[in-house]
Order: C-alpha cells, then sequence, then structure tokens
C-alpha cells in the first residue's frame, strides 16, 4: 500500500455512521427492563461537616425507592488500596458517602433512586442538608507559597517528575546575550465531553453484575467495583462500546460508577444514574498551575539556560501530577537547566489528564 | 421535574381566569426560560396554562396609526424575518438574530421575550443567596463572580442585568407594550415596561400579578434608513451581551436631526439617557460627538471588579455603533445572525 495516496483523503471511522445517525448508544441509553434512576446530591459547601440531611419531604412522594447517603450506605472497605484504580495518583482516593466530612464543593453527599429520572431530580431538590462550615482554600495564586514537592507513586513511573538541575542556570542566564523571561498563569479547565458522565447496571443475580459505564477504561473500572464491593473479578463485566468524547475525564472510576454499583447491589434492581451538566464541574479538571519561565541564548541563536517553574493545584488527599516542565529542555536541550514542579494541596477534587492544549488567562512579563 | 397539571386555553381571557384561579399556575409560551428555569429547580409551576394557542396573538399586522402591531405569540424567527419588520425596522430585525440560537428563535414569543429573567449566575443556582429569587438573602455577586453584571442603574441589593437583545430595540424604537388584565387593558411605554432592581430586585417589571402581553405596538419611525445594533459576547454564538448598543437616527445633511441609542448588558434593564440624545440633536455626526454622548451615557457607570471593563467597552460600542448607524451596510459581527 502506497501510504501517500492516503493524505488527504477522506475516511470514515468505524463507528461514525452510527455516532451521527443517533444508533450508538451510550451509557446512560440502554433500554434496560425494570430500570431505577439514580440523581445525585451534591454538595453546596466547599469545606466542612454535614450536620442533618433532611430527606422527609423528598420521602413523602410516590415513587422514591431509597435515599443514600453516608448515614445508610452499605458497610464497604475502609482502607484506601481497595479504592486506588489503575490510574490513581499517590495519597488517599476519594469515597464516596464515606462521611460526614465535606471535602470539596460538589461531592456527592446522596443518592435518590426513583421509578423515573424526573422524579429523582424533582426529589433531590427536596432535600435539605445543614452543614457546619469550615473555611477553605481554592485559590491557586493566593496559596502558593504552600507549594511543595509532589509525593512519589506508581504514577510518577509513567509521568515523570522534572530532571535535577544541569550545570549552573543563574550564572549561564547571567552571561546570556540574549534573554526572555515570561509569567504565565492557567485556570481550572473542565472537560465536559458531549456524552455525560453515566452508568447502567444491570442486577445479573448470582454475584454477576454488567455494568455499562462512561469510561476510556473498562477494565479499569472492572478492577474497582470488584475491589470496592467485594466481588469476584469474572462476575463483573463493564461494557463502553462507544465514548463520547472525553479527553481524559474517562480515565478513573468516576463517583456515579461507584453509586450506581452500590444502589444496584443494595436494593438488588438495575439501576442508571446519569449526571447533568452541572455535575460535569463536580470531578477531576485539568488543574491551575502558575508558571514561570526564563530563557538564555547566544547571540547566534543557541539556548544555553531554561528555566521553567509550575506550581501547580491538587486536592488534599491525592497528589496529581502534570508533565508540564520537561519538554522544553528535550526539544532544545541547553546545558544550563532548571525545572521545577510543585504542587498547592487545595480544597477542591483531585485533577486528572485533560487532552489538548490550554489557555492562558493572564501572561505577565 | 414536580407533577403539574397542563391546561391549554384558547383566548385572552380565559388565560386570565386561569392564571386568577390558579395559585401556583404559570403561563407557558414557547417555554424556553421556563422549562430552563424548572430544571434547575428556581421555580415549581403547580399549573402550567399553555397559551401558545390563543387566537389572534400570534400575527404581525400594520396597526391604524401607521405603526406594526406584533403579537405576542409570534415567535422571535417570524417576527425577525417578516418582510414588514425586515423593511421598516430592521434595527429589530437584526438585534434578534443576534440573539440566542436559530433553534430557540424558531421556540421563542415575543411576549416571553420581554419576560425572561436574568442570567445572573446566583440567580440560576438554587443553592446560592439571591435577592431576586429569595428576597432578603443577600447578592453574592456584588463581591462575587460579576463580569457580566450591571454597571448602572444598580442597588446594593441587586446587580444583575436583563439579557434580551430584542428589548434593546424596541427601547430604541419607543415601542408600547399592550397587555390585559383582570381590571381590562393598558398600554406600557417601553421604558416603563422593565424596572430597576431597587429595593424590590424580585420584580423583573411592570407587568401586574395577572396580566397578559397581548401584542406589541411599533411607532411608524422605524429609522430604516440609519440603524445598527452591536452585540459584543465573550463568543460570538450563543452568548448574552457583554454590551450592546441600538441605534437609529435621522440624518439632515450631515447634521443629526433625532438619534436614539439603547443599551443592553449593563443594567436591569434597557438603558436610554435622554440627555445624551438631546446632546446630539443638531450636531454633526462625528466621532467625536458620538464619543461625548457616550460620556455622557456612562457618566454614573460603576464596576464591580470583573466588570470594571464594561465602561470602557460600552463607550467605545456607542461610538463604534452610532457610526455603522451612518452606513448601515457596514454593520458588523454583532449583526450577523447567531448561530
Amino acid at each position: 500500500m502506497n501510504t501517500q495516496q492516503q493524505v488527504g483523503k477522506p475516511i470514515s471511522r468505524l463507528e461514525g455512521r452510527l455516532k451521527v445517525t443517533g444508533a450508538a448508544k451510550y451509557s446512560g441509553d440502554y433500554d434496560v427492563p425494570n430500570l431505577l434512576y439514580g440523581y445525585i446530591v451534591n454538595s453546596t459547601i466547599t469545606k466542612g461537616k454535614i450536620l442533618d440531611i433532611d430527606e422527609s419531604q423528598a420521602r413523602a412522594l410516590p415513587g422514591i425507592i431509597a435515599i443514600f447517603s453516608h448515614k445508610n450506605r452499605p458497610s464497604l472497605p475502609w482502607f484506601d488500596i481497595m479504592y486506588m484504580d489503575m490510574d490513581a495518583p499517590p495519597g488517599s482516593p476519594f469515597k464516596p458517602l464515606y462521611d460526614d466530612h465535606i471535602k470539596y464543593n460538589g461531592q456527592p453527599i446522596a443518592l435518590l433512586v426513583a421509578e423515573s429520572f424526573e422524579l429523582a431530580r424533582y426529589a433531590a431538590s427536596l432535600i435539605k442538608v445543614s452543614y457546619e462550615k469550615e473555611s477553605f482554600n481554592t485559590d491557586l495564586e493566593a496559596n502558593i507559597k504552600k507549594s511543595r514537592s509532589p509525593r512519589k507513586g506508581m504514577a510518577t513511573l509513567i509521568k515523570p517528575l522534572p530532571p535535577s538541575p544541569k550545570g549552573d542556570f543563574e550564572k549561564a542566564y547571567a552571561d546570556a546575550d540574549a534573554k526572555a523571561s515570561g509569567d504565565f498563569v492557567h485556570g481550572t479547565e473542565h472537560h465536559n465531553p458531549l456524552e455525560l458522565f453515566a452508568t447502567t447496571t444491570i442486577f445479573e443475580g448470582d454475584g454477576k453484575l454488567t455494568v455499562y459505564d462512561k469510561t476510556q477504561g473498562t477494565s479499569n473500572c472492572q478492577v474497582y467495583i470488584a475491589n470496592v464491593f467485594g466481588l469476584h473479578y469474572k462476575d463483573v463485566r463493564v461494557l463502553s462500546p462507544f465514548v463520547g468524547g472525553a479527553f481524559g475525564s474517562g480515565l478513573r472510576p468516576q463517583y456515579q460508577l461507584f453509586l450506581c454499583v452500590m444502589a444496584s447491589l443494595e436494593l438488588k434492581r438495575n439501576v442508571r444514574v446519569t449526571m447533568d451538566r452541572k455535575q460535569m464541574f463536580t470531578f477531576g479538571h485539568r488543574p491551575q498551575t502558575v508558571q514561570t519561565t526564563r530563557f538564555g541564548a547566544t547571540s547566534d541563536g543557541i539556548l544555553t539556560a531554561i528555566d521553567h517553574t509550575a506550581i501547580a493545584e491538587t486536592s488534599q488527599f491525592e497528589d496529581y501530577t502534570e508533565v508540564v516542565v520537561n519538554w522544553a529542555n528535550i526539544l532544545y536541550p541547553a546545558k544550563n537547566t532548571k525545572l521545577d514542579y510543585k504542587l498547592v494541596p487545595l480544597d477542591v477534587y483531585t485533577p486528572i489528564d485533560m487532552r489538548a492544549r490550554r489557555k492562558y488567562r493572564n501572561a505577565r512579563y | 421535574m414536580n407533577n403539574f397539571n397542563y391546561i391549554q386555553v384558547a383566548n385572552d381571557t380565559d388565560a386570565i381566569e386561569e392564571l386568577t384561579s390558579n395559585k401556583e399556575g404559570q403561563f407557558i409560551a414557547g417555554g424556553t426560560n421556563l422549562i430552563d428555569l424548572w430544571k434547575y429547580n428556581l421555580t415549581h409551576p403547580g399549573t402550567v396554562i399553555d397559551i401558545s394557542g390563543l387566537k389572534g396573538c400570534n400575527t404581525i399586522n400594520e396597526d391604524e396609526n401607521g405603526g406594526l402591531l406584533l403579537g405576542a405569540l409570534a415567535t422571535n424567527a417570524d417576527t425577525a424575518y417578516h418582510p414588514l419588520v425586515e423593511k421598516y425596522y430592521p434595527l429589530l430585525s437584526k438585534a434578534i438574530l443576534a440573539g440566542a440560537s436559530a433553534q430557540i428563535r424558531n421556540s421563542a414569543t415575543n411576549g416571553g421575550n420581554l419576560l425572561q429573567r436574568t442570567r445572573c449566575y446566583y440567580f440560576y443556582d438554587a443553592s446560592s443567596p439571591c435577592n431576586k429569587r429569595n428576597p432578603g438573602s443577600g447578592c453574592p455577586a456584588i463581591e462575587g463572580q460579576n463580569r457580566m453584571h450591571a454597571i448602572l442603574g444598580f442597588s446594593d441589593r441587586c446587580i444583575a442585568v436583563f439579557p434580551s437583545d430584542m428589548c434593546v430595540a424596541l427601547a430604541a424604537l419607543e415601542a408600547v407594550v399592550n397587555v390585559k388584565g383582570p381590571n381590562g387593558k393598558r398600554a406600557i411605554p417601553f421604558a416603563e415596561f422593565h424596572r430597576l432592581p431597587g429595593e424590590r430586585p424580585e420584580l423583573d417589571n411592570n407587568l401586574d400579578a395577572h396580566e397578559i402581553i397581548t401584542n406589541i405596538s411599533l411607532p411608524e419611525e422605524g429609522f430604516e434608513e440609519n440603524y445598527s445594533y452591536l452585540k459584543l459576547r465573550d463568543k460570538n454564538s450563543y452568548a448574552f451581551a457583554l454590551v450592546s448598543v441600538a441605534t437609529g437616527l435621522k440624518l439632515n445633511g450631515g447634521n443629526i436631526d433625532s438619534i436614539r441609542i439603547a443599551l443592553g448588558g449593563v443594567a436591569h434593564m434597557p438603558w436610554r439617557v435622554p440627555e445624551a440624545e438631546t446632546y446630539l440633536r443638531g450636531k454633526e455626526a462625528t466621532e467625536e460627538n458620538f464619543s461625548a454622548a457616550a460620556a455622557i451615557l456612562m457618566r454614573d457607570a460603576k464596576g464591580f471588579g470583573h466588570n470594571d471593563f464594561k465602561i470602557e467597552l460600552a463607550k467605545r460600542a456607542i461610538v463604534r455603533n452610532c457610526l455603522m448607524a451612518l452606513d448601515p451596510k457596514s454593520q458588523r459581527p454583532g449583526a450577523q445572525p447567531s448561530l
């Protein structure tokens, strides 16, 4: 085959027709008999404690099957390792409905299960939650002095931390014929793929589950569910025939998977949990960063000195890292480099990989 | 979504009667705002009164005064593309097409456009305090995220803006809103239809509780020779105005015979300052004079942090739009239909 002749010619994706005609089914689309519908209640404070969840108005509605919260969730493992998925950064993974502590704004705190999605969503609006608020930090720039080196773990193997300094940057920069520098601030970015995060769980009986999940890694979800809920790997089948966009947001099991499987196992029913568009802002995102750069070069255009420091946010419970500062020195091997990457833990959910380039919010020269 | 009753009404008398007798009742026509508000748990109507089939309210006709009568239930799209509107009121046509998306304009009605709620982030978030939604609970926008908020006519209780494009043109055209209620009909001049937040931000306009808009009268003068609508927004489609300007003017040689300038995206209602228009009367249509008028329009403007940029943006938009009105063919992005 002459590959040259293929360049520039249109080619149909295998699933292209199915997707554009609406024939492709996503995880929230499967028409399953006797299905129950879940809707998630999220915290409206950023940090603190749940004092009370008043469910009385919601429970009074006909068609409400169950309301789950930290007060009545099933007994589940409490040690971190059972919740660690294959893409988990070093730290202690978030455990939905684990206790009354609020770690970030939008944290899932209850699941309503009802005969219809609309009813579950309406009932969720009738849940009254009272909190004890604590002061919180979500502003990277205001907390920049709290930056520290990331913890190392399995993730460090595929996402290496910056190499050690080479040569003498400060001297090379001072001696450089030409200099350039700039500071850049990136805001938080959310993936928001077209396909909403959703899970449909089919309760097969005999300890078996079939799970349609919005994910980029079915085996990751299979192992996660089996570990958290004490099932055999072979009894959990996770399917995701189509991905309606993800850009990295589907790399880790998200909380609707946990909640949907939990409800299905507890109620012994088929259950679907679909997030709405607003809830798509309540989990992984690309972190805010503050980056400083300094470059020195000779008069004939050879880079001699590179200084690139990035300070990024992470959650209070996991050390998510990106490879941000390693690239310049791979592309332009200068003899004197100072590359540094630091984290500031904030009261937010753990960031996650995002494909595509960043847009910077502010450049300060 | 809560359980609700659904009834259809065939004429305005029945509509008013149903609204008066159903305490939790709300009208629905195009539904483009009500359904949104409902899904966000900002409203839970007990009875939805469907007025989309009201007789005689979806037409656009010439009236006996030489103007035009726009039915309250005519859609935004039908209005913008109506031959008489395009020919005699192109400013209105352009303003409507600068708003929303084709799908929304196909469904949204003229009456509904006047009654849409603000898109303030805090108003739309049921878990936030908001004096407009829950009087007395506070206004987080004043110290919070306020990029889209008001720079004029705000109060210490509310800095929300009214989001309509269509109404900015209607304000410039000095339309009249015809309404009907249990006590009969009345005609409300456009400048008196919407209101400033003041002490009662929960009220967007001066329509009484059980009144219904039947149609909107456009006066004969449509400024079809010299007009322009400029809408500045974060993206060029499906976004509300940060600042918009509607200009209609009459020239006498190179001098301004009369001019109307209305602003959107800057206040709780379409914003006009008669003094700025009087200032320009009889003067040459120059950048310098428009700039002086812009300064009068922005004299009392104040930012709240994120929206400080709107003051300078509005001044420049006013000047640019007035210059474009001298040659309507020169109108650029804001005047193109929003996709």
